[in-house]
């Protein structure tokens, strides 16, 4: 009970001085914690050289890309509660519906969610977080941070991943122990598929703490936008303007 | 009746009225496109891997105008760089970006294309690119487009919202803010120098 007690007040501390640094949000170019951030930055890209990508590469190694493919579906599978949620508190309940009933095809006629048999129905998926929903309540993004292991975010979304963790129905619903290797596999999964894109920024950047932080706010900026999870409608309607137009 | 004149003529001016820009998104999509069925055209040919990349080195300076994305890259840098600096920096970084990015093009698999979305006026056009991968989701990149004279070159090329020239940007300006300018040359030539 006192050991409870302690850890909301600590929590709550940090919410408070995380909702102290946004409301000073700055502009994505300033970097007002570079210091503390480039430190970080050495630190993870050590880390990551040292353990996460050579168990990326052993993932790879081991596991040939069908294989991939199915681990990454049932990964994937399960970050789609969260992705509604958020759909749902962003004002979109046709995508809280979509990644709902994703969910539910995934789980039973996709075996587990092995197999994404939704996206074949014309189910896609948008993976949302808490991050986002602030950016659309208009929550701006504050300082960038790198956080120890995770990398690169900012304020809004350090707190969104904090936020994530919590309204996770898998968080209550798995034994702690099942949880943390649940959270662990899925690093995995990602780090894999961030292999090749990783390499390169190592390879031909010239700052690559720079190169991390414009890629992290303009991949962001995307996210949050959407921007291209509705092409293929937009085109539609596109295509059948032009038409109208005699084209 | 005389109004139906008026109409008529001031339909008419409007017609002739010349465009600043005669360029149509449209024929920015057809650039793209053309481009595209040449880099595939190369990619499927029996060359061996290094004459390929000769190849499409060539398409992608062509295609590209290198000169004018690194004035942008520079920023506010390349107004205030001497004309010694900005002829160094121009001759570094062409071999950089060329060694950085027309290699990347060898790695296409044959996964199929579709452009869509062209759009844009006066000069400047966007054009997209969903490269469809069977088993995995699409990849959308965009195409910035610059129309000089008759032709078009691309100025950016944007893989999934992410800009090479805002990324490349925000890297050259913290370089030269914090080490200058020639440190920022020396360096091109030296990653451009390097073996693959």
């Amino acid at each position: 009970m006192n050991v409870s007690a302690k850890k909301h007040a600590t929590l709550a501390a940090i919410l408070l001085s995380l909702a102290t640094l946004t409301a000073c949000a700055s502009e994505p170019e300033e970097d007002p914690l570079e210091g503390y951030n480039r430190a970080m930055h050495s630190f993870n890209t050590t880390v990551d050289k040292a353990v996460f990508r050579p168990v990326a590469q052993g993932y790879r190694y081991i596991a040939p890309q069908p294989v991939r493919d199915r681990i990454g579906n049932f990964s994937d599978n399960l970050g789609e509660p969260v992705n509604m949620i958020n759909a749902f508190l962003q004002g979109d309940p046709e995508q809280g519906l979509t990644s709902f009933w994703r969910f539910i095809i995934n789980s039973t006629i996709g075996l587990g969610g092995i197999h994404d048999v939704a996206t074949t129905a014309g189910l896609k998926a948008r993976p949302e977080d808490f991050g986002q929903t602030l950016a659309v309540w208009g929550v701006g993004s504050g300082p960038y941070v790198v956080l120890p292991f995770f990398g690169p975010s900012n304020v809004r979304d350090s707190f969104g991943m904090v936020a994530d963790w919590y309204t996770d129905p898998f968080t209550y619903y798995l034994e702690q122990d099942d949880r943390i290797w649940l959270a662990a596999s899925r690093v995995v999964v990602v780090r894999e598929r961030l292999l090749d894109p990783i390499d390169d920024i190592y390879d031909t950047s010239l700052d690559d703490y720079v190169t991390f932080r414009s890629i992290y706010d303009q991949r962001r900026n995307a996210q949050i936008e959407n921007r291209f999870h509705d092409f293929d409608k937009s085109m539609a309607a596109q295509e059948a303007q032009a038409k109208a137009e005699g084209k | 009746m005389i109004r139906s004149f008026v109409a008529a003529a001031l339909a008419l001016s409007l017609t002739v009225v010349p465009p600043a820009m005669a360029g149509t998104p449209q024929e920015a999509q057809q650039f793209i496109d053309g481009v595209a069925s040449k880099v595939l055209g190369v990619i499927k040919t029996d060359q061996t891997q290094a004459q390929k990349l000769k190849v499409l080195e060539g398409i992608f300076t062509d295609a590209v105008d290198i000169p004018y994305v690194g004035k942008y890259v520079l920023g506010r840098h390349w107004r205030t760089a001497s004309a010694t600096q900005q002829k160094d920096y121009l001759a570094a970084y062409q071999p950089f970006v060329i060694k950085n990015y027309a290699g990347k093009l060898t790695k296409y698999s044959g996964q199929k294309y579709r452009l869509k979305n062209a759009r844009g006026e006066d000069g400047t056009y966007n054009v997209t690119m969903e490269i469809i991968d069977p088993g995995s989701a699409s990849v959308f990149v965009d195409y910035t487009l610059r129309e000089e004279g008759k032709a078009y070159k691309v100025v950016d090329i944007a893989v999934e919202g992410v800009s090479l020239r805002a990324t490349q940007r925000s890297e050259f300006n913290s370089i030269v803010n914090s080490k200058g300018l020639d440190y920022l040359i020396s360096a091109l030539q030296k990653q451009a120098a390097r073996k693959a």
